[in-house]
């Protein structure tokens, strides 16, 4: 078993990285890999109940739900981050069954991974 | 050694598919299997029907080069949709793929190079 | 050990954030416009100790900028193809 982690640092809205993050963490599956998805700066935008990119006519971060319960896919978000955008943990939607990371633990957390790619 | 490289925005406007291609160009010369996964905008990169300026390099041509040294050049066949890359738009020795391929190079290369977006 | 491809200019918060997450006895490459950080003058300043930095040698020449301003060593493609070879783990 080898672990890779997808890391976005792009906002949810008006850019396609989260999805295509979390695309490509439920195609790992087919191989021996267990993926893991860090979101990082703005990417934590994406964890708010309210966060919907449809608004604006783009693609749902929703369509992503079914499938992180299916594969039960971990997803982490820095703490530092979802603090700097006053994100509360009762405003977190649940889906994302988020755990949070701080910026001190980051080093050794990505070097802990075979591969890393960032979107 | 196997060494794979994932390009994610377009070319031209940016310079990674030439970080890419140079890179690329230097494993191969060194006896090591190299593929390129194109993956988002950088699909762009294997439309065969662009028309650079005369002085400028073209990028699909030089894709083609390389595969015919036997770089493996992957497209994200979902990402090519969207883009409206036809199989008749793209160059000789690209194929579409798609995430499973990508899953394939993340476990089986040696060195997995990505370029962020 | 891990080589990281910083890309992006020093002007772009990621850059500051990927080399943040560089250990002792990583390397740190930088490429694109990250070659910028190549004549800053407290880089030692950028990461922990025992952390090696490079600079793309034609990266940094192609943004109008002499060999010697570079206060890191610079590398050309084949130079980042060794490092390449030499570290298993790549975090871009």
């Amino acid at each position: 078993m080898k672990k890779v982690l997808f890391a976005v640092y792009n906002s949810p809205v008006g850019s396609i990285w989260i999805n295509e993050a979390l695309r490509s963490a439920f195609g790992m599956y087919g191989e021996d890999l267990e993926p893991v998805v860090l979101f990082v700066n703005e990417a934590v935008l994406a964890v708010r109940k309210q966060c919907k990119p449809e608004i604006i006519g783009c693609l749902p971060l929703s369509i992503t739900f079914k499938y992180l319960e299916k594969y039960n896919t971990q997803v982490y978000a820095i703490k530092e981050d979802l603090e700097k955008y006053s994100i509360k943990e009762n405003e977190i939607e649940p889906h994302w069954n988020l755990k949070t990371i701080i910026k001190e633990e980051l080093p050794e957390f990505v070097h802990s991974f075979d591969k890393v790619v960032f979107f | 050694m196997h060494i794979a490289i994932q390009v994610n925005v377009p070319p031209y406007t940016n310079e990674d598919m030439d970080t890419a291609i140079h890179l690329a160009e230097v494993f191969v010369k060194r006896g090591h299997k190299v593929s390129i996964f194109l993956f988002a905008d950088s699909v762009l990169a294997t439309n065969k029907l662009v028309k650079p300026m005369k002085i400028d390099r073209n990028i699909p041509l030089k894709l083609q080069e390389l595969s015919a040294k036997g770089v493996e050049v992957h497209i994200c066949g979902l990402c090519a949709q969207y883009r409206g890359i036809t199989e008749d738009m793209k160059i000789e020795g690209a194929d579409f793929s798609g995430v499973p391929e990508m899953a394939a190079l993340i476990y089986n290369s040696d060195r997995y190079i990505n370029l962020l977006p | 050990m891990a080589l990281i491809i910083v890309k992006k200019s020093p002007a772009n918060k990621l850059s500051e954030f990927l080399l943040k997450l560089a250990l002792p006895q990583d390397k740190v490459i930088f490429i694109q416009d990250g070659v910028i950080f190549a004549i800053g003058k407290n880089l030692k300043g950028l990461v922990k100790e025992g952390v090696e930095l490079f600079a793309l040698k034609e990266d940094f020449i192609a943004r109008g900028f002499e060999e010697s301003e570079s206060q890191i060593p610079l590398v050309d493609y084949e130079g980042w193809a060794d490092l390449i070879e030499r570290d298993e783990k790549i975090i871009s």
